[in-house]
């Protein structure tokens, strides 16, 4: 695959998308981002603002297999990952079989995943990290392309259950969905209203994608580029010079090398995307937001004085700005 | 891409010059600026030099790091990406070059995209050279303000222009004091007193030359004039001078009955040819023996002694008392008494010719005293040379007493320096700021019949007044001298008086708090006089 093609194919998939989804083309983009990246996605927003519908959309766009797992206090997690049973065959034997469970797909849209319980949600730590499950002693690959895209809701507390940050480490990207603007939810509105249903049809199959993967691994990074990816995780780190005072003052826990990590893979999609074959800078500090909040334990004074993670990623991008080239004059 | 990154590179090296200018240039300015204030409370010469200095050297060192800057190609680059927001396909296709890879779909794209991107570019989009005006506006404000109070009128600039000329008297004195000693080690084998003295002399001139201010110079110039004053004998002045003066009087006015030749063969001549006067002729020569003898007092008292004891005989008509007086012999006649003071002379001649050296050198340090102190007189106003100028001036008959004058100038513009006789006692007041050696000088011409004034010879005073020369002091009156009030009585030969008028000059400067570079002015002037000079 070329990055022509790259470009027309990502092209083709976030045309399908918007048949369903009015205007959020920030949104989509990151979230085809993660998809090219195959990193997972997890999105936030508040009830009815399209996300599993977004993620459902994504499924229809491409053709792999899709699987929607909705999070309930009382999901276990063989009824993720699947079980053994127990079979008879014709002559009578029993043995166990491997039901998989429905995280066997390429795409798993783990709708409302903070209400299931930790135990639950833990049972996706090695799905998402390992692209592989064990089950049994036994250790079943997952397919490939291999991508988690999960949702929750911010406001509702009761029966929630936050998830872990060896968890939302995992993600590549945390996408917040806003809410649209006025124009767009007319838009809306019509579209959900009519007796006409706005189709999907897939525009990209496992192949192509798994093309579109690996191409988006061998973007070039120059090395500025990657060190400022660096520079960005390290000042999340209050003990750090780097760190900004907010940092320093809000900040208990700062990224894991996965900020880094996920910070230049999406620099390179993002690039890619925008028919560039290098990945630059400023792509990085685009999806810096996405990439580091999740990994930003607040510590209570954050909370106290409502300061949020972006809120906080915004003061490590003032404080470690691109790197200038360290001649005095020069831009 | 290179063509366009290689002019990047020059607009880095502009970008960094004038980003370093703006940084550098107030300080710079301030500098300057509290140099050109500094120049203008103290009277140091070097604020004012040192801002230009300051300034240009700011600017030369700026140009120089200008040129010598490398900027490397990755840092061009990386400039020529922010400047252009190209996404870092410079920095990436030279990364890329580095790296040698060439595997994949995108290296050479990323080449294909920097070219692309460089034939559309120009470096000056890319480095914008950026002035912050209100940084330019205090460098100008302090550079202008420099440069005003630069170029406005300076208080200290008198004293700069004096220190100046100060130094370039210092200087000339110094070329002149080296002359001198070069004229010294002329005499074909000079004694060793003498090379002592030119050696003295000059490096009384390195001195001078290497002095910092005039203190110093006048300094040394009065410790030279105290070494070589020590070389000079009290005697030899007043002995010289009453030789010389006998011979020159004697030469001018030939005893009756002697003939021509010097003073002994004159007195030897005029003792044989006694018995052939008339004893008017005696009563003349008489007369005149007793106003050798007056001359002689000082310098030669044998001398003066013998010439007195031939008076008295002749008076007494004592013919024979007065030959022997007058003739060479045992009992120390006065032409015995001259020639023995004539040989002591010349048997010390290389003593004679060292001590003359050094009143010479003394000479040469008391003109070079004189001249700095002129030159300080005229920006201080406090010129200290008391002029005890002691020639005959202007005394040419006119019954002018002028005495001792010792003119005070005011405010350093008046010229000291007595115009006429000596010895007068009344004489008053204090010559400041001008050349105290000046007008005595003059005396020097026309020796053999020069008269000049004696005070003894005069009944009345006279208001004496010295008048400021090159200045604009005003004139003053100095004091009342006793002098002559009938014309042309007080006027007598200098031959006459010369012997007399050194021993008292010598004799007062060793009893009076006289600075040594006086004390060599005055020695000098009678060794000229003595000299003929």
């Amino acid at each position: 695959m070329t990055p022509e093609e790259y470009g027309e194919r990502a092209e083709a998939i976030e045309a399908q998308i918007a048949r369903v989804i009015v205007g959020q083309r920030d949104l989509v983009r990151q979230v085809v981002v993660c998809l090219l990246c195959e990193g997972h996605v997890l999105l936030e927003g508040v009830p009815g603002l399209g996300k599993t519908q977004l993620l459902k959309t994504l499924a229809g766009a491409v053709d792999l297999a899709f699987s929607r797992i909705q999070f309930t206090p009382d999901l276990m997690p063989a009824d993720i990952l699947g079980t053994q049973v127990l079979e008879e065959d014709e002559s009578g034997h029993r043995h166990f079989r491997f039901r998989p469970g429905p995280v066997f797909a390429s795409l798993v849209l783990a709708d409302e995943v903070n209400r299931a319980t930790p135990k639950t949600q833990s049972a996706l730590l090695e799905a998402m990290q390992e692209r592989a499950v064990t089950v049994a002693g036994e250790t079943r690959p997952l397919p490939r392309p291999f991508l988690v895209m999960a949702t929750q809701n911010p406001i509702e507390m009761e029966g929630t259950y936050p998830l872990p940050e060896a968890q939302l480490d995992r993600f590549l990207l945390k996408v917040l969905v806003p809410f649209p603007p006025a124009a767009d939810l007319v838009a809306v509105v019509e579209r959900t209203t009519g007796d006409h249903s706005a189709t999907v049809e897939p525009v990209a199959d496992q192949l192509v994608l798994s093309a579109m993967v690996d191409l988006t691994r061998q973007v070039p990074a120059a090395s500025n580029v990657v060190q400022h990816a660096v520079d960005l995780v390290v000042a999340t780190h209050a003990d750090q010079p780097m760190a900004p005072a907010a940092v320093k003052q809000y900040v208990r826990f700062g990224a894991s090398p996965r900020g880094a990590q996920a910070l230049v893979l999406a620099a390179k999609a993002i690039a890619l995307l925008d028919g560039r074959p290098n990945a630059a800078s400023a792509d990085v500090r685009s999806v810096a937001a996405a990439a580091l909040r999740h990994r930003l334990v607040l510590g209570y004074e954050a909370v106290a004085d409502g300061v949020s993670a972006d809120e906080v990623v915004d003061e490590i991008l003032k404080a470690v700005p691109d790197p200038p080239t360290g001649l005095r004059g020069a831009p | 891409m290179n063509e366009l990154l290689a002019g990047v590179r020059r607009r880095l090296r502009l970008a960094w010059g004038v980003a370093t200018a703006e940084l550098l240039a107030p300080i710079v300015a301030a500098v300057a600026l509290i140099l050109v204030v500094l120049g203008r409370v103290r009277p140091w010469s070097w604020p004012e030099p040192a801002a230009l200095g300051v300034a240009l050297t700011a600017a030369l060192m700026l140009v120089l790091a200008v040129v010598a800057l490398r900027v490397p190609l990755l840092v061009a680059a990386r400039a020529a990406d922010r400047g252009l927001a190209t996404g870092d396909a410079f920095f990436t296709a030279l990364e890329l070059d580095g790296r040698g890879t060439a595997d994949g779909p995108f290296p050479e794209r990323v080449r294909a995209r920097a070219r692309r991107l460089a034939v559309s570019s120009r470096p000056a989009d890319a480095v914008p050279v950026h002035m912050h005006g209100r940084r330019l506006g205090v460098v100008a404000v302090l550079a202008v303000a420099a440069v005003a109070l630069a170029v406005t009128a300076n208080s200290q600039d008198d004293v700069r222009r004096r220190r100046a000329q100060e130094r370039l008297a210092m200087v000339e004195e110094a070329a002149k004091l080296r002359d001198a000693a070069a004229e010294l080690r002329q005499t074909p084998d000079p004694p060793a007193e003498q090379e002592a003295v030119a050696r003295r002399l000059e490096e009384l001139a390195r001195q001078l030359a290497e002095a910092r201010d005039l203190a110093a110079g006048r300094e040394a110039l009065d410790a030279a004039a105290r070494d070589l004053s020590a070389r000079v004998s009290s005697d030899l002045l007043s002995e010289k001078a009453a030789v010389r003066g006998l011979d020159r009087s004697l030469a001018s006015t030939p005893l009756p009955g002697a003939g021509t030749g010097d003073a002994a063969a004159q007195l030897r001549a005029a003792a044989a040819a006694l018995a052939g006067l008339t004893p008017e002729a005696r009563a003349a020569l008489a007369e005149r023996l007793a106003g050798l003898a007056a001359t002689q007092t000082a310098g030669n008292p044998a001398a003066a002694s013998a010439l007195a004891s031939a008076a008295a005989a002749l008076r007494a008509g004592d013919n024979g008392g007065a030959a022997a007086a007058l003739r060479a012999g045992d009992n120390g006649g006065a032409a015995a008494a001259i020639t023995a003071a004539a040989g002591a002379q010349e048997a010390g001649a290389a003593s004679v010719a060292g001590q003359e050296a050094a009143v010479s050198g003394l000479g040469s340090i008391a003109t070079a005293q004189s001249n700095l102190a002129a030159g300080q007189g005229q920006g201080q106003g406090q010129g200290q040379g008391q002029g005890q100028g002691q020639g005959q001036g202007q005394g040419q008959g006119q019954g002018q007493g002028q005495g001792q004058g010792q003119g005070q100038g005011q405010q350093g513009q008046g010229a000291g320096g007595g115009a006429g006789g000596t010895n007068a006692p009344q004489g008053s007041g204090q010559a400041s700021g001008g050349a105290p050696d000046g007008t005595g000088m003059n005396a020097s011409s026309g020796l053999e019949t020069a008269t000049v004034f004696d005070p003894r010879e005069g009944t009345n005073g006279q208001q004496l007044n010295t008048i400021g020369q090159q200045g604009e002091g005003p004139t003053q009156q100095a004091g009342k001298v006793d002098g002559p009030s009938q014309r042309n009585s007080a006027q007598v030969p200098l031959a006459d008086v010369l012997p007399r008028y050194s021993a008292e000059a010598t004799r007062a400067l060793g009893q009076l708090n006289i600075p040594p570079s006086q004390r060599a002015l005055v020695q000098s002037y009678f060794a000229s006089l003595a000299e003929g000079r």
